[in-house]
């Protein structure tokens, strides 16, 4: 029998929570950092290599800059800015379609996951039991060179206090024709957790370089999801792509409303 | 320096994507029992058919973080929370050439943001999505 290390997070009893409300389980991966490059870029109209990985393999990435779609904002950072790309070997800066004015200043998050490399976790127990589960033990790991005893959230590689993404599922593969939704063309992932999963979407270039997907609702590709599925669409046929699940649920607390 | 590894498949690995903890490679965290909440869904209804001038970035929302240094926040979108259909991430463009809906974070706010395209005459068409969001502890901004 295959020995298993699971920490629930504060709050839920870990012989009862469900797989989205462990801290860790050794069952799939936490959402890992491999390196946080800086990006300065002082140029930002000419494309450049910005940093060697030298994973062997594209990985997962977040990028966080204060270029929107055509402004430099100051002092400010906002995800995804369509800018960054990685392949096995590279992450690399493609200047934007509309001249930047300033320099482009954030980070780029290189995770550990491989987006070429097929994997799913197994669902061992959705849903779970609500936490109502009061206990002053806590499970803290601290990153190299920081001390348990910090007071920085971000001093900590895992900690009960705070939560972070569990991977369920990583999908590699290509947009066929009939395999979406409203557009026709798409590519599908099923899933078995019975609940929305968050997704995200990073698509393979002719250059061999994956960039995060673009599906911001205002052109021909979208996704949509249910709780066995999570569809891909667009119009055309052909692109590489990966789709990433979590297993964190969509369905959260509503935290505010926002009215224009 | 102890080190802590625990891995998918053999603990001698040297591949970082065989870990599914280590003490090199941290994983990005929320910090939970925050308010406002750090982890959470917005709802967005724009029903006053605004009207923004090109070039405008305007602020539609805003909380306060606890950090003292820029954040990193994602953000994604989908119709309804009963019909998860036409989702993705932020930035939210279902208006096309006239704008989009994007999140953000300074040292000291979250911020739900509107940006302009259109020469500025054309009203924003009524529209119902939710956000889901997550505002992590790891800086959003890091000098070279």
């Amino acid at each position: 029998m295959a020995r298993v290390i699971k920490v629930a997070r504060k709050g839920f009893d870990v012989k009862t929570a469900g797989d989205e409300n462990l801290l860790y389980s050794s069952l799939w991966p936490v959402l890992s950092i491999f390196k946080e490059v800086p990006i300065k870029i002082t140029n930002p109209n000419e494309d450049a290599i910005i940093f060697e990985h030298g994973l062997g393999y594209p990985p997962m990435f977040w990028d966080f800059t204060n270029f929107t779609n055509t402004f430099n904002l100051p002092g400010s950072s906002q995800f995804f800015s369509e800018l960054f790309s990685v392949n096995e070997k590279y992450l690399k800066y493609t200047k934007p379609q509309t001249a930047a004015t300033a320099p482009i200043e954030g980070v780029v998050q290189l995770f550990t996951l491989d987006l070429s490399r097929q994997f799913t976790a197994p669902v061992i127990n959705v849903g779970g039991v609500s936490g109502n589960i009061r206990s002053s033990r806590s499970f803290k790991l601290a990153k190299e060179g920081k001390s348990i005893n910090s007071t920085r959230l971000k001093d900590f590689v895992i900690t009960t206090d705070a939560r972070s993404p569990l991977i369920h599922s990583v999908n590699p593969g290509t947009v066929q024709a009939n395999g979406g939704d409203i557009y026709g063309n798409g590519f599908t992932v099923e899933h078995t957790l019975g609940y929305v999963p968050l997704c995200f979407g990073y698509s393979k270039g002719s250059n061999g370089y994956y960039s995060i997907l673009a599906s911001g609702g205002g052109g021909t590709t979208r996704f949509a999801a249910t709780p066995n599925k999570v569809i891909f669409s667009e119009s055309t046929t052909g692109r590489e792509l990966t789709l990433v699940l979590m297993k964190d649920p969509f369905e959260a607390e509503q935290t505010g409303v926002v009215t224009v | 320096m102890s080190e802590l590894k625990l891995s998918l498949t053999d603990i001698r690995s040297t591949k970082p994507s065989d870990y599914i903890l280590n003490r090199k490679y941290p994983n990005p965290k929320v910090a939970l029992g925050r308010t406002p909440a750090h982890i959470g869904i917005l709802k967005i209804d724009v029903i006053s058919q605004p009207v923004y001038s090109s070039g405008d970035i305007i602020t539609w929302y805003s909380f306060p973080h606890i950090y003292d240094y820029i954040p990193t926040v994602i953000g994604l979108f989908f119709g309804s929370q009963d019909d998860f259909t036409n989702g993705g991430i932020l930035p939210y463009g279902s208006w096309g050439a006239l704008g989009e809906v994007f999140m953000d974070a300074d040292d000291r706010n979250v911020y739900v943001k509107f940006q302009s395209f259109d020469v500025g005459a054309t009203p924003l068409g009524e529209r119902h999505f939710f956000i889901r969001y997550y505002v992590f502890a790891e800086e959003g901004r890091l000098d070279p």
